[in-house]
């Protein structure tokens, strides 16, 4: 039997300590002290035990056992998070597929698509997930607030459109779908209709979440409107750069359109880290 | 929240087995885990990351309690904790969920009888 050296053990407990810092923030802060607590005693009857190699035993377990509980702890707290700010993270998701969308919708025509060979039906894909995730966030709004029936119906009346959207370039190919062509419509008569589909459920809806103050969405519904502006004044100004939609083959709108989405993700990472999703205008008074 | 008894059947055998050590009184954790491991025989050793995350899923479903106890001087402030009533309900719910599997087991002659059992014993 071993009498423990308090100078080994403290040096176990520090070891031990360093690991917890793997453990989500709140289990750490409600539960360090006393699994270090914990850990010693182990320690101290592990070194009492008079078992062979009673320290490898020992580290064995206790490294296991971390291991599990991380996985569990980690977990937990992911879902938790994703649950409380559900619609948080649909606007952050909304927010990524947003310049993703206009990236791919000039891929057609412009140098990307020489080199990445981006498949027509890709493009349709971002704008159905884009609008999906939007509509996803303005239905966890709508839940959480329970007051704002037009938020539900507009966000249902979204998520449907955007559920037949899915699985018609996934089945069907191209986008087109066995109706259209029965209709001898092809992609270049249909696709425009659907994009326009798209603008005016849209903007219907950020214009509701604004005039609601929901910020959050409301701007980033707005996103798919961006373009607009800047190609009127690019147009107007002759400015080759600030072609975007239907892009020209420059990299200076490639630049744009990924400066503006991570942009947009530390926008919405920042206002839900802080906890202001709701308010804009708030959480730029406090910046 | 007080979720409904049902709804958290079956109960892992973790949890039960830390609810089952509170059964008898207050533990603290370390408490806790020294009586699973002697009643199981050294089958179930809890350590402490698994040992507390089950702890902090049963205070935040009102199962268990912690309680404060003022430390004997020289011993080191150590957490309580103790079954609610709620938690007593469940554990009562899943001791019976387990003897009703038990029986059945026993109906299709895969354990001992109990009467047989007795009589070998004797």
């Amino acid at each position: 039997m071993k009498t423990p050296d308090p100078e080994r053990t403290a040096q176990a407990c520090r070891t031990y300590g360093a690991l917890l810092r793997a453990y989500p923030a709140s289990f750490r802060r409600d539960y360090d002290d006393i699994l270090v607590q914990h850990f010693r005693d182990e320690y101290r009857h592990a070194l009492a035990s008079g078992k062979r190699f009673p320290l490898l035993r020992f580290w064995v377990f206790i490294l296991l056992d971390f291991l599990r509980s991380l996985l569990m702890e980690v977990q937990e707290e992911v879902v938790m998070m994703v649950k409380k700010n559900f619609y948080v993270y649909s606007a952050i998701a909304a927010g990524i597929f947003s310049p993703m969308m206009f990236f791919f919708r000039g891929a057609k025509y412009n140098y990307i698509d020489h080199v990445l060979n981006i498949p027509y039906w890709f493009q349709i894909l971002t704008h159905a997930l884009f609008v999906g995730f939007g509509a996803l966030a303005l239905f966890g709004i709508a839940k959480a607030t329970d007051s704002h029936f037009i938020f539900q119906l507009l966000s249902i009346l979204v998520l449907i459109s955007a559920a037949v959207m899915l699985p018609t370039p996934i089945f069907v190919g191209r986008g087109t779908g066995i109706v259209m062509s029965e209709l001898h419509l092809n992609e270049d008569h249909v696709a425009p209709y659907i994009f326009l589909g798209y603008f005016v459920l849209t903007g219907i809806i950020a214009i509701v979440a604004l005039l609601k103050r929901k910020w959050l969405p409301g701007v980033t519904l707005l996103m798919y409107f961006l373009p607009i502006p800047i190609n009127i004044v690019g147009n107007l100004l002759q400015f080759d750069f600030l072609f975007l939609v239907y892009g020209q083959p420059n990299w200076y709108s490639t630049l744009y359109i990924i400066f503006t989405g991570i942009a947009w993700f530390v926008i919405a990472w920042w206002l839900s880290r802080e906890n202001k999703v709701a308010s804009l205008p708030s959480v730029l008074e406090a910046a | 929240m007080k979720d409904n008894i049902e709804k958290l059947l079956p109960l892992s055998a973790a949890v039960f087995h830390i609810l089952l050590s509170l059964a008898d009184g207050e533990r603290h954790g370390y408490g806790i885990m020294q009586e699973v491991k002697e009643r199981t025989n050294g089958r179930m050793h809890l350590g402490p990351g698994t040992l507390y995350g089950a702890i902090k899923r049963l205070i935040h479903r009102e199962l268990i309690e912690e309680v404060y106890h003022d430390p004997e001087p020289g011993e080191e402030t150590r957490r309580y904790y103790r079954l609610t009533q709620f938690g007593g309900r469940v554990l009562r719910a899943e001791s019976a969920r387990l003897e009703e599997l038990v029986r059945q087991a026993r109906m299709k002659r895969q354990l001992p009888d109990i009467a047989e059992q007795v009589g070998g014993q004797a």
